[in-house]
């Protein structure tokens, strides 16, 4: 009864960080899907920023890149199996 | 008592007149709309039916209207045909293009315009280019990029 409202794994907790302020990556670009792949899950769907770690800044940015991605269909809507 | 026109008064003893005026006044105001002059990029996608030569005439057909419309054509970039990630018009694949140009805010509307009558471009996106993404546009006509792309297509091969 312990364990009651502590997390189960305690040794591996990690701090999140935003890649693209420790990269130090400024801009965002919706012409490379592949990179883009990083931040969408196997339906095509724009990953949270509980799951990406990403700063808000970078989050809106991401998701407009994605938006326009798939409006060039260079990513997809909607899918099945994506990686 | 001596009548001055208000050009005459300020043109300190030196007699001007009033087209000497107009002159610096339409070079003033070119100035003005060189300064408002921005970056931007534009995608389009053109059907796959097309030969060649109906794909160069359509792009060359584009850069020329940017050209007439007064703007700076920095780069033109052909993808390829490539295939799309859903189906645009019953059709899975496309030939991208990419148009980087400076120029006036007023031109895109005509620009865009265009693009919607031509019926060989099935989808286009222009894009305003701010301060960090003119530095990764730069950096990317370079060829910075392309290295990184063509070591992991070897490696995936």
């Amino acid at each position: 009864m312990t364990l009651v409202n502590e997390p189960i794994n305690r040794g591996e907790i990690r701090k999140k960080y935003c890649r693209f302020k420790k990269h130090g990556i400024k801009y965002i670009d919706y012409k490379d899907p592949n990179f883009l792949l990083k931040f969408v899950n196997e339906q095509g769907k724009i990953l949270p920023r509980r799951l990406s770690g990403n700063s808000a800044k970078f989050q809106r940015k991401v998701a407009q890149a994605i938006k326009k991605a798939r409006h060039l269909a260079l990513l997809p809507f909607v899918t099945d199996g994506l990686k | 008592m001596v009548f001055h026109h208000f050009w005459f008064s300020y043109s300190f003893g030196i007699q001007r007149d009033f087209s000497y005026f107009c002159i610096l006044f339409i070079k003033f105001l070119k100035h003005i709309k060189k300064m408002f002059q921005r970056n931007y990029e534009t995608v389009f996608i053109l059907t796959p039916v097309l030969s060649d030569v109906q794909i160069k005439d359509t792009v060359d057909k584009f850069v020329n209207l940017l050209k007439e419309l007064g703007a700076d054509v920095i780069n033109v970039e052909n993808w390829g045909l490539k295939k799309m990630a859903y189906a645009i018009e019953k059709k899975t694949t496309g030939f991208y293009v990419m148009v980087e140009f400076k120029a006036d805010p007023t031109l895109i509307r005509k620009f865009e315009v265009e693009l919607r009558r031509e019926e060989k471009a099935m989808r286009f996106l222009t894009t305003v280019l701010d301060k960090h993404s003119i530095v990764y546009a730069e950096r990317r006509r370079k060829g910075e990029f392309n290295k990184k792309v063509e070591a992991k297509e070897e490696a995936t091969k």
